[in-house]
Formats: C-alpha cells, sequence, structure tokens
C-alpha cells in the first residue's frame, strides 16, 4: 500500500509539548517505525510522539527531509557523484549541535528507527569522547554521578591500564 | 489511534522518568555502537573508567585496532664488545615493551573480540634508517608473543659473485647517503654478544648477533637483533626450530623464519634462561 507515489500525501506529527508538524509521507517514511505503522494500517493522520520535544523533532524532521530528497544508493548503482558530497556535508552540518540535543536525536531516532541518524550521532559522539580522559569523558556526556565507579574500582581499572594514561 | 498508541509506549518504557538528557537513558545497544566506533584501544580502556555501565559495555566491543607506540631499537655497535652502552640501552627499549606487554594484557578483557588490527610504526630514525625489520605475532589460547627479527642489513651468499671483494664504496653525486662495506665486515663471526632475560621484566627476551649465517636459504645477515615478548606465562614451545622451508612462498619470509630458528637453536642458553624463569614463574 505504501508503494503509492503520491508525494502529496501528508503525515502529522504531533512532539511531546504538542506541537504539530505536517510532513510529506516519503519525509515521515524515513523512519522504520513509522513506516511499520503506516503500512500495519494503524497509523493516523496525527501520530503523536509523547517522548520526543519539539525542538529535537523538528531536527530530526530536517534530517528526514534530506535524506528523503536525495537519491538512494540502491536506487540505482551510479549516483551521482555530487548528491553524494552534499548529503555528506549536510550531515556534517547537521551535527554541529550541543551533546544534550544529540543525545535527545539520538534517543529519539532510535525510538523511530532511523538508522542513518542513529549511525550519525554515534560517530559525532565517538568523535568528541576520542583521546579524551575519562573525566573529560564524563563532562562531555553528563555521566550521572551515581554511575561511577567506586574508588577502589577506579584505582584497579586505573593500574590495569597504566599505558593507556601515558 | 487507541493502537498508535499502545504501540509507542511500549518502545517507549526505558525513557520514562527518567532525565532525557541524561546518557544513561540511551540503551546499551546504542552504547555499544558508539564505542565499536572507537575502535582505538587506548581510547577503550579510558572509557573503563569513565562509568561503571562504560566499563562492563566496553568489554563487548568486537573491533580494536592497537597502536604500539614508537618501539626503540637499540643501536648496538657490532665492533665493540662494550658492555656498558649495551646494559645501558634496553632500559629503554624495555620500557616500551612493558607497555607492549600491559597493552596485550588488556586486550584480553575483550572476550568478545573478531578484528583485530595491531599497528606497528616504522622505525624512523635519522640516523637509523637503513635496517629491515620484521616481526610476528602469535595468537593461541589467550596467548599472544611478538617476536621482532632486525638485521642491519642481508645480503645472498649465493648471489655473490665476487667472493675476493673485500671494499666497496656507493656515492651518489648531489644525493645524500653512502654505503660503504669494508674488510671486517665481509668475515663471518661465530654468533656471541648474546643477553639473556633481563632482571626485572623477564618477559623481555632479546639478543644480538654481528653477523648470522643461514645455510638453508643462502642469506647472511648483518646485525641482527631479535626480542621476544611473551604475554602469557606459558612455557615457551619449539615451534620456531621446527619450522619447514618448503612451507614458505616468499624467499624472504623464508630467510626471516630461518634466522629465527638458528638463533633459537644456537643459543640454546638463551631459550633455557627463558624456560628456568617460567618455571620460578610456576612456583609462585
Amino acid at each position: 500500500m505504501s508503494t503509492s507515489s503520491s508525494s502529496s500525501k501528508k503525515i502529522v506529527l504531533k512532539s511531546a509539548d504538542n506541537e504539530t508538524f505536517e510532513i510529506d509521507e516519503i519525509v515521515a517514511l524515513e523512519s522504520q517505525a513509522i513506516k511499520n505503522m503506516i503500512e500495519d494500517e494503524c497509523a493516523d493522520n496525527v501520530i503523536p510522539l509523547g517522548n520526543i520535544d519539539s525542538k529535537t523533532l523538528s531536527k530530526i524532521i530536517e534530517y528526514c527531509k534530506k535524506h528523503a530528497e536525495s537519491p538512494k544508493k540502491d536506487d540505482n548503482a551510479d549516483i551521482d557523484e555530487k548528491a553524494v558530497e552534499d548529503l555528506k556535508s549536510f550531515d556534517a552540518e547537521f551535527a554541529k549541535v550541543d551533546m544534550p540535543l544529540i543525545q535527545d536525536i539520538l534517543m529519539a531516532a532510535n525510538f523511530l528507527n532511523i538508522d542513518n541518524l542513529i549511525g550519525l550521532m554515534c560517530r559525532t559522539i565517538a568523535d568528541r569522547i576520542k583521546g579524551k580522559t575519562p573525566e573529560e569523558i564524563r563532562k562531555i556526556l553528563n555521566i550521572n554521578k551515581n554511575d561511577l565507579l567506586s574508588p577502589e574500582q577506579e584505582a584497579k581499572a586505573r593500574e590495569e591500564n597504566s599505558w593507556a594514561f601515558d | 489511534m487507541e493502537n498508535v498508541r499502545l504501540k509507542m509506549k511500549k518502545i517507549d518504557k526505558p525513557d520514562e522518568s527518567a532525565d532525557s538528557s541524561s546518557f544513561s537513558c540511551l540503551p546499551d545497544d546504542i552504547l555499544i555502537q558508539i564505542l565499536s566506533i572507537l575502535i582505538d584501544l587506548k581510547t577503550l580502556c579510558r572509557c573503563k573508567l569513565v562509568s561503571i555501565r562504560f566499563n562492563h559495555t566496553v568489554q563487548q566491543v568486537n573491533a580494536i585496532s592497537v597502536t604500539i607506540t614508537s618501539v626503540d631499537r637499540p643501536s648496538f655497535d657490532s665492533n665493540s664488545s662494550g658492555a656498558p652502552s649495551e646494559r645501558a640501552r634496553p632500559v629503554n627499549l624495555l620500557f616500551k615493551f612493558e607497555s607492549f606487554v600491559s597493552v596485550m594484557k588488556s586486550l584480553h578483557t575483550f572476550s568478545g573480540l573478531k578484528s583485530l588490527c595491531i599497528e606497528i610504526p616504522p622505525f624512523h630514525k635519522a640516523s637509523d634508517n637503513r635496517f629491515l625489520f620484521k616481526w610476528k605475532f602469535e595468537f593461541r589460547n589467550r596467548t599472544a608473543s611478538l617476536l621482532f627479527l632486525s638485521p642491519n642489513s642481508i645480503c645472498d651468499t649465493k648471489e655473490n659473485c665476487f667472493p675476493l671483494l673485500e671494499n666497496v664504496t656507493i656515492t651518489a653525486t648531489g644525493k645524500r647517503g653512502r654505503l660503504s662495506l669494508c674488510g671486517e665486515d665481509f668475515v663471518p663471526k661465530t654468533i656471541g654478544q648474546t643477553q639473556k632475560s633481563i632482571p626485572n621484566n623477564k618477559r623481555l627476551h632479546w639478543c644480538y648477533i654481528p653477523l648470522l649465517k643461514l645455510p638453508v636459504s643462502g642469506y647472511m645477515m648483518k646485525g641482527v637483533f631479535l626480542a621476544q615478548v611473551e604475554v602469557s606465562a606459558l612455557p615457551f614451545d619449539d615451534s620456531y626450530v621446527n619450522m619447514n622451508f618448503n612451507d614458505f612462498e616468499d624467499k624472504e619470509e623464508a630467510a626471516y623464519s630461518e634466522a629465527v630458528m638458528e638463533i633459537f637453536k644456537k643459543n640454546k642458553g638463551w631459550i633455557e634462561g627463558l624456560l628456568q624463569y617460567q618455571l620460578q614463574k610456576g612456583l609462585h
């Protein structure tokens, strides 16, 4: 049923703070979770996303729009090099946001099952913690103090991996 | 509509009632995905200290890359028997190998490892960039050892068509670089100057042989430095001594393997020292 190519069909997403976003169905299909819902015919015109705020949702829609417009890899073997480059620089720009928003986007992308976006956010986080000390990583990721190792565990782990702290 | 809500709620669970900006909300498989991108063992080991969750999740990473930081080769003077300088050098080397041992040890915690990339940097040193270098890794049951073999030069004795040649100098005008071989270098010496395992770190064994003749492959190696790092305490096995040279397609590899075998064969004391240490260690 989703094979209908009418890009005019609209889907409305509703954020946790009750903001609505009307988007083309083709954009919504970037989300595997929404795609499944539509295919199972269990999606109404308005899809409530009770755990995604409007700020995060608008970022995700921005991402999905761009990716829905771009030619898909499996569409055709010789896709435009320029389109690939264009998408790459879009992704790089897209990821230039602060860590709390990255984590929100990652949570939401995981929930909506948007593989490319999960990958992009994971790479972004990995890039930011690469080469950092444990203290810096905790700060970057805002790790809860209750989750830390005990001083004894930490001393042991530090000793076992002393070479990594040279 | 009701249907949709139910579906969403179900997947939604872990997020509810938690601070959405906190990293702890992210599911474990996402954390593994992030850690897997890191690849670099040093970063991964640092991640072990970040939190309890990081500490146990890191161990599920299955692809790791290790860069062995500059392993210094002691520069021996083959003409002198000068023990002091030789004794001084290994300290430097020892330190680096010590860190290699702990690198291999921390690798052992990654029991789900599927892909391992070990990068050994080139020995680029302005004063010492002419020597050849081979290495070999051994992976056994949770065991790894590293073997370095680096002769200063190799010449093929079978192809030597000037047996009386005593002095060669090659100079390239306008270019830096000058190769000079003369008299003494051509005189074969017996294996000597063998150093046994070093006190305080018995896991590193090395020896230096000024000239090594390889009868099977017909090469002659000069200034051979061999180092072996044993990470496990398992007894040394003699697999190096029983190598079959017909197995090697590559002539060069065969020559290097023969060199290792020759050294092990002719330096029984070296191997015995190794075995002895392991026995001692076993008693503790």
